[in-house]
């Protein structure tokens, strides 16, 4: 229980990841390759190691579309913080439900990568592989959350 | 393991809002160790106990 933030970054913090997980879910799907959509987000940008396709890496400045990069940042940051905020009233129950989360999230982020390294082939590959980078916050998140829900709920009125 | 947390709670005239205060713990916590949905831990069982001035073995009991 003591690694976890303050409880006032659970609420802001739960209502943005859903927000840019859906939104980076969306982009995927339908605007990645818009041309309006990158040009608006290009920008030059410092890489510590830029490896292009038959060339050499590189370090330095280079200009690139960056939603990926701020998406990717966005979900990892309020991610972490939505799942790992203390509640209004942290007790070692809490603390239960979150570890059991983490536990189911694991198995179920670490069975679907399985399925997509045995049947998934080509270049579409490396998108499954980027979206299950995100995969293990999510139902992280979604089950915690759907674990609190029922906690709370089925205790409301019984004395 | 069954518990007799309720029992005592009665005898004691103490509400789980009120008894959950004392622990530092929520209600709902509260609750579901009295519904046998969670197993408290050694410590919280430990206050339990000190609160109700028995013995552990009295609160709580191995299922046969």
């Amino acid at each position: 229980m003591s690694l976890l933030l303050p409880h006032r970054f659970k609420k802001i913090s739960r209502i943005l990841f859903y927000l840019f997980f859906g939104f980076g879910i969306y982009y995927m799907l339908f605007l990645e390759g818009d041309p309006k959509v990158e040009e608006l987000f290009t920008f030059e940008v410092p890489a510590l190691i830029n490896d292009e396709i038959f060339g050499p890496a590189e370090s330095g400045w280079i200009e690139t579309v960056y939603i990926d990069e701020l998406l990717s940042v966005f979900i990892i940051i309020f991610g972490l913080l939505a799942g790992f905020s203390k509640e209004k009233y942290e007790d070692e129950l809490i603390d239960k439900l979150r570890n059991d989360a983490l536990r189911i999230s694991l198995f179920i982020s670490y069975g679907i990568l399985l399925l997509t390294v045995l049947s998934i082939f080509g270049m579409i590959f490396l998108t499954f592989l980027f979206a299950q980078l995100f995969l293990i916050l999510f139902l992280f998140n979604l089950i915690f959350d759907l674990k609190l829900l029922k906690h709370y709920k089925t205790a409301s009125n019984d004395e | 393991m069954t518990n007799k947390i309720r029992v005592y709670r009665s005898i004691n005239k103490i509400s789980q809002q009120d008894l959950a205060e004392k622990l530092a713990v929520s209600r709902q916590t509260i609750n579901a160790i009295e519904n046998d949905k969670y197993s408290p831990s050694l410590e919280l069982a430990l206050k339990m106990t000190k609160l109700f001035d028995c013995k552990v073995e009295d609160l709580f009991s191995l299922e046969d």
